[in-house]
């Protein structure tokens, strides 16, 4: 998924929801606007606006030196912030499918594993912040969009894994049925995790619904 | 929690020295306020508040690890 084109009553709302679906910020892509909104009288002849957006340069993959270079950025970051929260944690940069994990690691006691539950947070809400702060960073002091990963103890691979097959599964339930089906509310994160793995399955489309915290995503029939 | 606060902002503006933070007691907790240049708001804030969401969930998991009540304000120089 590297363009898509998306409505909503303003251009700033189109786009939110544009960039969510592409898990982008609004440095990495190109934004056209296709309609201008329009309020219409008495809500007659009034128009959504509509939005095109698309990733930039998605070809140009990063180097390994360059991901190297965000990570370290990332772990001395995120090693600074442990020492104030007094948590005792490692972190570890790692390569993973061309992607650049960085992973905190408790130490393995009592006191850590409470630690690393709160790193993480309900539904992964901490890990997000912790996402977005690293993400901020590492853009500051880099060309180009942050590729590292934020991990507590490999929380995020064991729920992706888990949520890619589940997507997988429904996506098929709605091939066979022809009935959409919804999962249940998740972070933005999560919600391109699910579009990703259900993309390689025909006859099906995604897309998300529903205000935050509670936007989810509903896979349905396409076309 | 002060240091902790003063730590994300600074690396995340442009102008670090102008960050400071104040500690004030109140009857439902600490209460942490942020005060960056005026340049910086955007940095602090982020698109649609998530910089500043992200601060504030971060902050709030530490005053849980601290066994406190912390909530942040972010206020013009």
């Amino acid at each position: 998924m590297e363009e898509v084109e998306r409505s909503g009553p303003s251009v700033e709302e189109a786009l939110e929801v544009a960039l969510e679906e592409l898990g982008a910020s609004e440095q990495e892509v190109v934004v056209e606007i296709v309609q201008e909104p329009r309020s219409g009288v008495l809500g007659i002849g009034a128009q959504d606006a509509v939005v095109r957006v698309r990733l930039k340069a998605r070809g140009e993959e990063l180097s390994e030196d360059e991901l190297e270079e965000q990570a370290e950025i990332a772990c001395e970051f995120l090693e600074g912030l442990l020492e104030r929260m007094d948590i005792a944690a490692s972190v570890e940069p790692g390569l993973e499918d061309g992607s650049m994990y960085v992973d905190l690691l408790g130490e393995g006691d009592e006191q850590a594993d409470d630690d690393m539950a709160l790193l993480i947070g309900r539904h992964g809400q901490t890990l997000d912040a912790l996402q977005e702060l690293t993400r901020v960073v590492v853009g500051r002091r880099t060309e180009g969009r942050c590729r590292v990963i934020v991990d507590v103890e490999d929380y995020r691979k064991r729920r992706r894994r888990r949520l890619e097959g589940r997507a997988r599964d429904l996506a098929k339930r709605v091939q066979r049925s022809g009935r959409e089906e919804a999962l249940e509310p998740l972070t933005a994160f999560e919600r391109k995790i699910v579009h990703d793995a259900v993309s390689g399955v025909s006859g099906v489309t995604t897309e998300s619904r529903g205000e935050e915290p509670e936007r989810y995503v509903v896979i349905r029939p396409s076309g | 929690m002060k240091e902790l606060l003063e730590y994300l902002a600074r690396e995340l503006v442009d102008h670090p020295d102008a960050v400071e933070v104040t500690e004030v007691q109140d009857d439902r907790g600490l209460l942490l306020r942020l005060k960056v240049d005026p340049e910086d708001m955007g940095k602090v804030i982020g698109r649609g508040g998530r910089t500043a969401r992200a601060i504030r969930t971060v902050v709030k998991a530490a005053a849980v690890r601290a066994g406190v009540h912390a909530a942040v304000e972010i206020v013009e120089d």
